[in-house]
């Protein structure tokens, strides 16, 4: 088979024990930047860049990927320790993984994040092997319109996190949407809301509004009384990993993960934070525990994190195939191959054959190593919770301090971090969700953005933008999503109705 | 014990982790030097002639990753680290958003005179203030000249469904369906924009700019039909134009493209909008001379290895040095340009 | 303080819609367009936003209304609306916090970023955690020289730099 020929021939390459010391030092780096409050893979890439300057490209690459996957594993280890999300695509761990600590089951829920990542990262690169060629027009077929219904869809789901209070839940989402507006028009080059501070042009990051809303707002509510203790007994084997039962729950939430996370990842732009919210909206709904979700239940760890990796497999589709990055990571990515003299692009796989598949394989080998790490670091990991609560505060509280600023090197960001903060902790005391807000803040812009856009397309049609047949589909999938407790609920009325009269 | 041992484990770690990072040192660690860098960092014009960096630079760029000018400056970042042209280390900083001037804002609010930020330019320069959404406008009060690097010529490129094969192709169909053609490109008052506007002038069409932030998802848009034009430069578009997912229609430079032979300049096909992008660098106002001599002279040795003539022949880049003084002039002809060709672009 | 759940929901209730209005208010002022040149104008999204956080505050006095209603009804000991929402110790918390915030945005452009910050969690430890000099100050230089290791020397941060040159 031609296609086990080039695996092996991937695999040979990787013989090298270079590539794999690479690859570990590319892990390693990368597990610790995404476990940075507010820095991600493309941090991570950027960084180590000059090292990889004269460098083998294989062994390069080799680094490149076991920062990519590092990063997103690194990310979710502090969402669940400090509720406090690495990036984008953590926020949704933070909503199950926290929880589970304060339970004091974080083991539990940081090797269930490392492996439902590696099953969802391993899945894919064999998704991606096997339909990569194949698939490269998907990511094509999406237009401004296409971008629009799935930012919708992305937007209801966020309806099911609304918690007990609809109006709150949504209040939360349409103020994210508001300070998502603000900043320098995309048609027009006018500036909304910015009264004239130029650290407003480029909007709000939602990095340092979710490092405010999640961690802030969190270690204020911390206080001595409410130690949490990790005694020796949980730091045993057993109670660090996911029991049989828990995998026999989170077993179809990642498969469905995985595939979902890594169509979604194959859009340029939409990526991993759409991929791992879909996935935790699918795994709420249909899930045996799904009102449990929110509450600490361990398939909420799995479902997107599983999707968020599949989804950074997915993005590296049409960054191969096409030469368009799918997301900010992949787009250093692709300038460091054009760097290394690699150009990804429609011949990519057929010119630069050993070269592409060594990627695949160093993807693999990625994988295994985030494994390892990511279960041997464990109990260290679940140690830090054993520190002192007040300790832990000042340390947690600096530390933030020190992300956002290293955000963009500006004091500005550090500012609106404390700012939502302080926001967050009232929030928190009202009962409006954060997630919501942050939820929307991301896509937000993009929502309007590629409204704008489509509708100039279209000229001003909005039929036209939600008929296209892509959009349609999926629009219709939202409307049904939204309201589809409601209806069922109604029909059931009735039809109880017509039995009882 | 247990617990010392784990600190003192990440401890080393994280040490190690530093001296990876770090393969050159600024020399600002260490009290030896913090006599250095507070005079540094104080931004004082009393430099003597002869002046080297003694901490690492900040090389922004203006706009996404991936992009023409980011590969651009990368690249000359590369030059610089192989052939070891620089004492310290050279930082690219993307800050996106806003055409430019977001990357703009950050290094004027490093202050007048800071010598340790420099950052790449491109039409947004002058197109932005010149349509009132920028407040840095492209002269000395705003900014200092460090040098001109290249011209950048772009390929007009269409949907291949659309069966186009040259400019004259376009203008028909524009003129039999009035408002139907849209043209894709990143950011609303740049070259993109401009080209299309010359276009829409010369040929009396009016084709419809759809602006976008982001040149992958404007190419992936382009690959998909929705949109059906658009320019690109021969860097980002190469491979689509061998492949035939992308027609090249004409290149917008005065003569053909070494890469693409066979496709017409703009010119050749009887419409004069061959304009072309121009990439330079600049500082902060108010920056020393010496200070403005070095870093031109360190560019001139960039744009003389081979490696960046390689670079510039494969993407069909013109490769027009101009020196801190020169740019200057350059910059001012430039704007009297640019005013030009946005007094042909619909100010709502 | 004492404050019940209920009347921080009236008060979210009303500053929600306080808060749509002065956002149409503001979008109007900038002179931000509903529709533009026969396309989407600027204003377009911020005048959704501002109507809908509005409607929003109206849907949670609403709630509130409704709740009370039946709170009535039942009158439990157990209603969530009658808990008291701020505890002393938290709001200990986010005071300090803010003048720790205040202070590190304030000072560190003078004095430095990361000596503001060990500096904060010093402040912190002694004020909180009621620690002994010895170990505040210890866990403070530590944080410091983590911070300082990973963020600078790895990441090469350019950090605002006091006297003390970090």
């Amino acid at each position: 088979m031609d296609l086990l020929h080039h695996l092996a021939m991937g695999f040979s390459i990787l013989a090298n024990p270079m590539t794999i010391l690479y690859s570990l030092i590319g892990v390693v780096c990368g597990v610790i930047i995404g476990a940075l409050p507010g820095l991600g893979p493309s941090v991570g890439i950027a960084v180590l860049l000059p090292m990889c300057y004269g460098l083998d490209p294989i062994c390069a690459l080799c680094m490149l990927c076991g920062i990519y996957y590092g990063a997103m594993y690194g990310g979710s280890i502090t969402a669940i320790l400090i509720n406090t999300p690495g990036d984008s695509a953590a926020i949704m761990t933070t909503l199950d993984g926290y929880p589970m600590a304060r339970k004091g089951q974080a083991g539990k829920a940081l090797s269930m994040s490392c492996l439902s990542s590696v099953i969802g990262g391993t899945v894919s690169v064999v998704l991606f092997m096997t339909l990569a060629p194949v698939v490269s027009n998907f990511a094509t077929k999406f237009g401004p319109s296409e971008y629009f219904a799935l930012m919708v869809l992305g937007l209801t789901s966020i309806a099911g996190m609304t918690g007990k209070s609809p109006a709150k839940g949504f209040l939360a989402a349409f103020i994210g949407l508001f300070v998502a507006g603000i900043g320098i028009d995309l048609v027009f080059g006018t500036t909304k809301f910015v009264f004239g501070n130029v650290n407003l042009y480029s909007g709000i990051d939602f990095v340092p509004v979710a490092m405010g809303l999640f961690g802030i707002a969190e270690i204020v509510c911390n206080y001595k009384d409410n130690n949490l203790e990790v005694d020796k007994e949980s730091l045993k084997i057993k109670n660090l990993l996911p029991s049989r039962e828990e995998w026999k729950l989170s077993l179809p939430h990642i498969g469905r993960g995985t595939i979902l996370g890594f169509i979604v990842g194959m859009l340029p732009g939409a990526g991993a934070t759409i991929a791992s919210f879909l996935s935790y909206d699918m795994a709420k709904r249909t899930g045996k525990r799904g009102d449990q979700f929110g509450t600490g239940v361990v398939e909420g760890v799995a479902a997107p994190e599983c999707a968020n990796n599949a989804a950074s497999m997915g993005a590296m589709v049409p960054m191969l195939t096409l030469g368009v990055p799918g997301s900010g990571a992949t787009a250093i990515m692709m300038g460091a191959l054009m760097m290394l003299g690699i150009s990804p692009g429609p011949s990519f796989f057929v010119k630069e054959a050993d070269v592409a598949w060594g990627l695949v394989a160093s993807m693999y080998l990625g994988n295994i190593i985030l494994v390892c790490i990511g279960l041997g670091a464990l109990s260290l990991f679940v140690r830090i919770l054993n520190v002192k609560t007040t300790t832990l505060n000042a340390l947690i509280f600096a530390f933030i301090l020190m992300g956002a600023y290293a955000l963009e090197n500006s004091m500005f960001t550090v500012g609106i971090t404390l700012f939502f903060g302080v926001l967050g902790y009232f929030f928190k005391k009202v009962n409006v969700p954060a997630a919501p807000m942050v939820l929307a803040l991301v896509l937000g812009a993009i929502t309007e953005t590629n409204l704008r856009q489509a509708l100039i397309i279209d000229d001003n049609n909005f039929f036209a933008v939600v008929s296209r047949p892509i959009s349609a589909v999926i629009i219709v999938i939202a409307v049904l999503l939204a309201f589809g407790t409601p209806i069922k609920a109604w029909i059931a009325r009735l039809r109880g109705k017509k039995a009882g009269a | 014990m247990k617990r010392l041992f784990s600190l003192a484990l990440a401890a080393a770690l994280t040490l190690s982790l530093a001296a990876c990072g770090g393969n050159k040192t600024p020399t600002t660690s260490g009290a030896a030097s913090s006599g250095t860098s507070s005079s540094a960092s104080a931004g004082s014009s009393s430099q003597s002639a002869g002046w080297v960096p003694t901490k690492d630079i900040e090389f922004v760029i203006p706009f996404g990753a991936g992009g023409g000018n980011d590969v651009m400056v990368r690249k000359i970042i590369e030059i610089i680290e192989t052939n070891d042209l620089c004492p310290v280390n050279v930082v690219p900083v993307n800050k996106s958003g806003g055409s430019g001037v977001v990357g703009y804002t950050y290094l004027t609010s490093k202050g007048a005179g800071y010598e340790y930020a420099l950052s790449s330019t491109s039409a947004s320069f002058y197109t932005q203030p010149l349509t009132g959404n920028s407040p840095f406008t492209p002269d000395e009060t705003n900014f200092s000249f460090v040098a001109h690097m290249v011209k950048d010529p772009v390929v007009i490129v269409a949907n291949p469904a659309l069966g186009f094969t040259s400019i004259q192709d376009i203008v028909d169909y524009a003129k039999a369906n009035p408002g139907k053609l849209k043209w894709g490109g990143v950011g609303n008052a740049s070259d993109d924009a401009i080209i299309m506007y010359m276009l829409n002038d010369i040929a009396g069409i009016d084709l419809v700019y759809v602006p976008y932030d982001d040149s992958g998802l404007l190419q992936a848009a382009v690959l998909g039909g929705h949109i059906d034009l658009s320019v690109n430069s021969l860097a980002e578009a190469q491979e689509h134009m061998e492949a035939g997912t992308m027609t090249a229609i004409a290149a917008c430079a005065d003569e053909r493209l070494s890469g693409l032979p066979d496709v017409p300049t703009t010119g050749e096909e009887g419409f004069d909008i061959s304009h072309q992008q121009s990439r330079g660098i600049v500082m902060n106002p108010g920056v020393d001379e010496a200070v403005l001599a070095y870093y031109s002279d360190l560019f001139r040795q960039v744009s003389e290895t081979p490696e960046w003539k390689e670079f510039t022949e494969t993407n069909a880049m013109s490769d027009i040095f101009k020196p801190y003084d020169e740019f200057s002039d350059y910059a001012k002809e430039m704007l009297d340009d640019y005013s030009t060709y946005l007094a042909m672009v619909p100010q709502d | 303080m004492k404050f019940k759940a209920k009347q921080g929901d009236l008060a979210l209730g009303i500053l929600a819609t306080l808060a749509g209005i002065v956002i149409l208010v503001l979008t109007r002022i900038q002179g931000l367009q509903f529709v533009k040149s026969a396309k989407m104008g600027p204003g377009f999204f911020p005048t959704i936003c501002g109507i809908a956080i509005s409607l929003c505050g109206i849907m949670v006095l609403m709630e509130l209304w409704k709740n009370t209603h039946k709170a009535k009804q039942t009158s439990g000991e157990d209603d969530p609306l009658e808990q008291n929402i701020f505890n002393i110790n938290e709001l200990r918390n986010l005071l300090l916090f803010v003048v720790l915030g205040s202070a590190v945005l304030l000072l560190s452009n003078y004095i430095g970023l990361l000596t503001c910050l060990g500096l904060c969690v010093i402040t912190y430890l002694k004020v909180q955690g009621k620690e002994s000099w010895l170990k505040s100050v210890l866990i403070g230089v530590c944080m410091v020289a983590f911070l300082y290791l990973v963020f600078v020397l790895f990441l090469h941060v350019p950090v605002p730099k006091g006297p003390l040159g970090f």
